[in-house]
């Protein structure tokens, strides 16, 4: 049995949820697979996948035990390129966080490359593996059409206040929210416009954040609360500083 | 001895800092209040940057559609937002101008805000003041401009080398 995070906390058991992958994520809203590729912004919808090798099949690999016991992915055994998808959660009770979703990523799919950076997180993959988690994803509680954001570069906003009606900000404003309260996608992840304005539905309320997110807040879940989390986090700090990666203890 | 001797020299100054971002409409609504205070000196609008175009990226140099981006009309004067704003520093003649501003700001801000006293806008010209407009003989324009800015924001403060 796995054993993700540690603590007692709401937030210690959402965390758990999304990372432990025999656990299904909720379903909270419908992206249409062409939708999600221009909102990738890789290749136009409907075109066909580019490659950077021929498949596997035609290549003639030679005999290795690994390459029959690792079956690779529908985009490896293709040949796709290598293309990416990056998140921005805001810090105001997003259900993500840029450490959370990059094990997740780890935990959940195959072949995939996350990394994790201060304010934003990316999930390298083949092409059409990346655009099933992509859907995946956006459809999932892990996404808030308010509070999270696919930017795939002038990130900026995870950490800035919200605006009056509670979109995190965004210098390229690549989502607006509709007059009738819905948030519609309007520029794929580097700030092209799109063709077709991606509507993926209305924000979470704050309750519902509260109840999903994965960020200690103190006017939330505070870290500091949770001391079955605290007491392991100090255990490991201790073991790391006082035997590094081979902890003997 | 008493050592807090009130210097005469330093300005009054406050930082307005809302709690959420506000809007361009908001913005023109609150700077109009403010307008009809009188006692106010000087005034910046501050946040984060919105451009005009993509800066970077695969879509470097496409137009910038922003709702935040837009031209607000306070008096006569017609301003283009480059900034969300999320906080106003601003100079005042006195302390008693202080209340108007939380007022005018209870009546227009839908949301929280905070006023802070302090020491938000320069009052001495640094090296790069220097170097980009020589020496600055207006005193009230210190501190008023970008020193990163390329923009011709600061046009209005002519060089004087």
């Amino acid at each position: 049995m796995p054993q993700f995070v540690p603590g007692t906390s709401k937030v210690a058991a959402n965390r758990r949820r999304q990372l432990d992958p025999t656990k299904t994520l909720d379903k909270v809203r419908d992206v249409s697979d062409d939708d999600v590729v221009a909102i990738l912004g890789h290749r136009t919808p409907g075109a066909a996948y580019p490659s950077t090798h021929p498949p596997l099949a035609e290549m003639g690999e030679p005999e290795d035990p690994m390459r029959e016991l690792v079956k690779p992915t529908d985009g490896a055994a293709a040949g796709d390129r290598i293309r990416y998808i990056q998140f921005t959660d805001s810090m105001y009770f997003a259900p993500a966080v840029p450490y959370v979703r990059s094990w997740m990523a780890a935990t959940r799919f195959r072949g995939v490359d996350p990394g994790t950076l201060s304010g934003r997180q990316i999930i390298e993959a083949r092409e059409r593996d990346l655009d099933k988690i992509s859907k995946t994803l956006l459809e999932s509680e892990m996404f808030d059409t308010a509070r999270s954001g696919v930017r795939g570069c002038t990130v900026h906003g995870h950490s800035l206040r919200l605006d009056t009606n509670g979109m995190m900000f965004d210098m390229l404003q690549r989502s607006v929210m509709n007059p009738d309260g819905s948030v519609s996608i309007v520029k794929d992840q580097v700030g092209r416009p799109l063709d077709k304005a991606v509507n993926v539905g209305k924000p979470m309320s704050d309750e519902e954040l509260k109840s999903r997110t994965t960020i200690y807040r103190v006017d939330g879940d505070a870290a500091r609360a949770d001391q079955e989390m605290v007491k392991y986090i100090q255990r490991i700090h201790t073991l790391r500083s006082m035997w590094g990666f081979k902890p003997i203890a | 001895m008493d050592t807090n001797v009130p210097d005469t020299n330093i300005p009054v100054q406050i930082e307005l800092f809302t709690e959420r971002f506000l809007s361009p409409d908001m913005v023109e609504k609150l700077l109009t209040e403010l307008a009809k205070i009188n006692g106010i000196t000087r005034l910046i609008l501050h946040g984060p940057r919105i451009a005009s175009t993509v800066p970077t990226g695969p879509a470097k140099g496409t137009p910038n559609a922003h709702a935040g981006r837009k031209h607000i009309q306070v008096g006569q004067q017609d301003v283009e937002l480059g900034v969300q704003v999320g906080r106003i520093w601003l100079e005042l003649e006195d302390e008693d101008v202080i209340e108007q501003v939380e007022e005018a700001c209870r009546r227009t801000l839908p949301c929280g805000f905070q006023i802070n006293r302090g020491l938000f806008i320069r009052t001495r010209p640094t090296q790069t003041d220097y170097a980009k407009w020589g020496v600055i003989r207006d005193t009230k324009a210190l501190g008023m401009t970008d020193p990163k800015s390329k923009s011709q924001i600061c046009s209005i403060y002519p060089r004087e080398r």
